[in-house]
């Protein structure tokens, strides 16, 4: 059975979100089943004027390092079709600052800290997740085991499910009491190994996807557009990609599964809760339209009510329901 | 930020033209298709814009009075009676228009002048001056308009014609590449009261979170969208930094 419950009769969460469709994640509690996705919402008031923190469920933070990151060379971004190609280099003013600095404000302001952290070895993973400890207004740690645009600890390395446990252990270790994440990189062939590996580490949910893996090249420079060549892509152009890794973990994990990749409206939302998602997070498509978490909580709200349903949850399809893709369809034989 | 009307996932970044009652000005410039569209938008149209993001040019109250911050690298004397110099560079422009309207609606009469420079005459469209009371001086990098060279070499040769002491409080405003704003910085910084730039990115959230138009300043990498896009430009120009520009 999922750790994962409608909680409608229960006493709403601590914090100041409204109460809407309200989920547990590990010993966590989370007011509404909308996150701000890492590296989409900063540290959780910048968007302020446009979305009181509040409104969200949880803010996953800009990924945090322990030692402030400067970031890669310009340029940064590239738009594409349906998508948005980054190279940030996760630049972030480090654990410490975002301690003293960040986490009071977002509290103060009511809000959620969900944080992202990234490292490059394990000890530094234990040192960060002792330091979070130390503060109880962190409601959650979402490992950032995904990033394609940094050296040490970027998706390369997170492409080993035992790496991925080890790192998990060592965090949840450290944060018993809180929810700790693991954000899957999909860039690789099977997703659901390292899903199992976040499992066994002690992970309480993983959150997929992290962005896919592009390039871009300069025509009239005649070189790639990036100084580190990759990029990582994110949008609506990513949808697909993130569905199936969603459904695939869905089925291969007892843990929540946290959806991100490309929700431009109410409908990607409802897919990924169909899929097996526990909890959504909303990243790009806020850069343009911030308006858009008002329009998916409504159309979420109004699904699931017009179905007779109380919770999202309750959308996710059962186990057959991808039965007949394992059936043997009929051949593409030429003719 | 306009946003644009199709499939274009990001707003594009826009200084403003000109404004009035219930309407504003862009230009534009089509580079790409997402520039393409919005500028074959006709006049009139609608389009979801974000409130103005970030720090502008000094206002104009303040400039005509010469009533700003002192620069941390001060070169010249305060500018009680500033000389006004606007440089755009092609498209650059537009931002110089819109502080050009804002010194005209003043009580008092500024001393400024627009630089305004293209490569060829097609590229230096003076109507969208039309109707500035400051001089307005065209360049071309062939000769075919105006000053011949670029808007650069005009604004030196406009300092140097007018001697040290006007110089010394005279505030430069710039739009435009970025290698332009670079090259006017390294000319004139040291002999001018004050030099703002306005830097260009490819921008995505425009608040200062996704931190994709970055540049390196006096306070570390800085997003130009909220620290910017107008800095002093010892500021952002001053500063060792491997980091590439387009």
């Amino acid at each position: 059975m999922s750790e994962l419950q409608s909680r409608r009769a229960a006493a709403p969460p601590s914090q100041g979100a409204p109460t809407e469709f309200p989920i547990r994640i590990g010993p966590a509690r989370f007011a509404n089943p909308y996150f701000a996705a890492s590296g989409c919402f900063g540290y959780g008031l910048e968007y302020a004027t446009y979305i009181a923190p509040t409104e969200l469920g949880a803010i996953v933070t800009k990924t945090i390092t322990l030692e402030p990151r400067a970031g890669n060379p310009m340029p940064r971004l590239q738009e594409t079709p349906a998508g948005l190609l980054n190279s940030i280099g996760l630049q972030n003013v480090g654990l410490e600052v975002y301690l003293r600095d960040k986490l009071p404000e977002l509290l103060a302001a009511g809000g959620v800290p969900f944080v992202s952290i990234a490292a490059a070895e394990l000890d530094e993973y234990d040192h960060m997740a002792a330091r979070l400890a130390e503060h109880p207004g962190v409601a959650a740690v979402e490992v950032n085991l995904g990033c394609p645009n940094v050296d040490a600890g970027g998706d390369r390395d997170a492409a080993e499910a035992r790496a991925v446990e080890r790192i998990t252990r060592a965090v949840k270790d450290r944060l018993p009491d809180r929810a700790v994440a693991v954000k899957l990189t999909p860039n690789v062939t099977d997703i659901t190994n390292l899903a199992r590996g976040a499992e066994q580490g002690g992970a309480d949910a993983v959150v997929a996807i992290n962005t896919v893996s592009g390039m871009d090249i300069d025509l009239q420079r005649g070189r790639p557009t990036f100084a580190r060549v990759r990029a990582g892509l994110s949008g609506p152009a990513i949808f697909p990609i993130a569905l199936l890794r969603v459904w695939e973990i869905a089925r291969a994990v007892d843990i929540p599964v946290v959806a991100v990749g490309g929700i431009a409206g109410p409908t990607e939302a409802l897919k990924f809760f169909m899929a097996g998602a526990a909890a959504v997070q909303l990243g790009t498509v806020l850069y343009s339209r911030p308006e858009l978490l008002a329009e998916v909580r409504q159309g979420v709200r109004d699904f699931v009510h017009e179905r007779g349903l109380s919770h999202p949850h309750e959308l996710r399809l059962g186990p057959d329901a991808g039965a007949r893709l394992d059936r043997p369809g009929p051949t593409c034989a030429p003719d | 930020m306009l946003a644009h009307p199709s499939l274009h996932l990001l707003r594009r970044p826009m200084s403003i033209h000109d404004e009035g009652d219930g309407w504003r000005s862009f230009m534009v410039k089509p580079v790409g298709p997402a520039s393409r569209e919005l500028a074959g938008l006709r006049p009139g149209t609608q389009v979801d814009v974000t409130p103005p993001l970030g720090n502008g040019f000094p206002g104009a109250a303040d400039l005509a009075a010469g009533r700003l911050q002192p620069s941390a690298r001060p070169t010249g004397e305060r500018a009680a009676a500033p000389r006004l110099l606007l440089v755009g560079g092609g498209f650059g422009v537009a931002p110089l228009h819109f502080v050009a309207r804002r010194l005209d609606a003043l009580a008092a009469a500024s001393d400024y002048a627009i630089l305004y420079g293209g490569r060829t005459a097609r590229d230096v469209e003076l109507e969208v001056l039309d109707g500035v009371r400051g001089a307005v001086l065209p360049s071309t990098d062939d000769g075919t308009l105006g000053f011949h060279g670029t808007c650069v070499d005009l604004a030196i040769e406009q300092v140097r014609r007018h001697g040290p002491a006007v110089a010394a409080r005279t505030i430069v405003l710039a739009c435009g590449s970025h290698a332009m704003m670079a090259a006017l910085h390294a000319a004139l910084r040291a002999h001018v009261a004050h030099v703002f730039v306005s830097l260009e990115a490819v921008m995505a959230c425009g608040v200062g979170v996704c931190m994709g138009c970055v540049t390196p300043s006096v306070r570390g990498m800085v997003p130009i969208c909220t620290e910017g896009p107008v800095f002093r430009s010892e500021d952002v120009f001053d500063v060792a930094t491997e980091v590439q520009h387009v």
